[in-house]
């Protein structure tokens, strides 16, 4: 059963967001999650073996009619106005993935130390 | 990794996009044109709200996908006229402009659509005004 799980875990990695399904309002906070992206321990800040810090919650945005100055510029009739849930700042650490059969495998990555709504980039990716 | 959390990570997957909170929402836009005498003022209904973002920690392990930059746009709308009073002859007095019949939390489309950081501080009149009567 435990394998199955595993494998049901990683078919489900490639689906669209919604995959952490965490608060339930807004706010943006720091999140306790797996490598596989999976909630250890929603809501407490500080990980365990295998886990790091990432940013999760609702920014507010809107879209509404463009301005006339984007109107002469662009032609575009709407303009989208948003923010992100995104790192504030953060730091490397090592992390070690537990594999079926047990091996481990290590790797170095991103951990959110703290969050904020802020500019959505893509940069880290 | 017990029952009890597969189902919950099951959960999460399939209701989670119920958590967001974008909905229609009045709004009062303000037109004109360089070449009008007055500034049109237009009651309309924009899309606004929360919507649920991530920046996950997965750089190496996890899909672009993984992250989550929704943003709270138009998921049905209509296009509606307006006549700009006070225009010239040789100047086309009409503006077009949606109206937000539905919302969504969704990528902000470049091809249709302009994607900013910041509110913009635009809609204002600085000629005399006139109220639209749709």
């Amino acid at each position: 059963p435990t394998m199955a799980a595993f494998i049901l875990l990683l078919l489900l990695l490639p689906l669209p967001p919604p995959a952490l399904a965490l608060p339930e309002g807004p706010g943006c906070r720091l999140r306790c999650v797996g490598p596989a992206g999976v909630p250890l321990v929603p809501g407490v800040p500080g990980c365990r073996g295998g886990a790091a810090g990432a940013c999760v919650g609702h920014c507010e945005s809107s879209a509404a009619p463009s301005p006339r100055a984007v109107l002469a510029a662009s032609r575009h009739l709407q303009t989208s106005r948003g923010r992100c849930c995104t790192m504030a700042q953060a730091s490397k650490v090592l992390v070690t993935l537990r594999c079926p059969g047990r091996a481990r495998r290590r790797f170095r990555t991103v951990s959110a130390r703290s969050c904020r709504c802020d500019l959505c980039r893509l940069g880290r990716y | 990794m017990s029952p009890f959390f597969t189902m919950s990570l099951l959960f999460g997957l399939t209701v989670c996009q119920t958590a967001s909170l974008c909905a229609p929402s009045e709004y009062i836009i303000h037109v004109e044109k360089r070449e009008c005498a007055y500034c049109l003022a237009i009651n309309t209904t924009i899309c606004a709200g929360f919507c649920m973002t991530r920046d996950s920690n997965g750089k190496k392990l996890l899909l672009k996908s993984a992250l989550s930059q929704n943003v709270c746009t138009y998921k049905e709308m209509l296009y509606q006229t307006a006549l700009i009073p006070g225009c010239p002859h040789h100047t086309i007095p009409y503006y077009s402009y949606p109206v937000a019949v539905s919302c969504k939390c969704g990528k902000c489309n470049t091809d249709y659509s302009d994607c900013v950081n910041e509110k913009v501080r635009t809609n204002y009149c600085t000629k005399p005004q006139k109220l639209c009567n749709m």
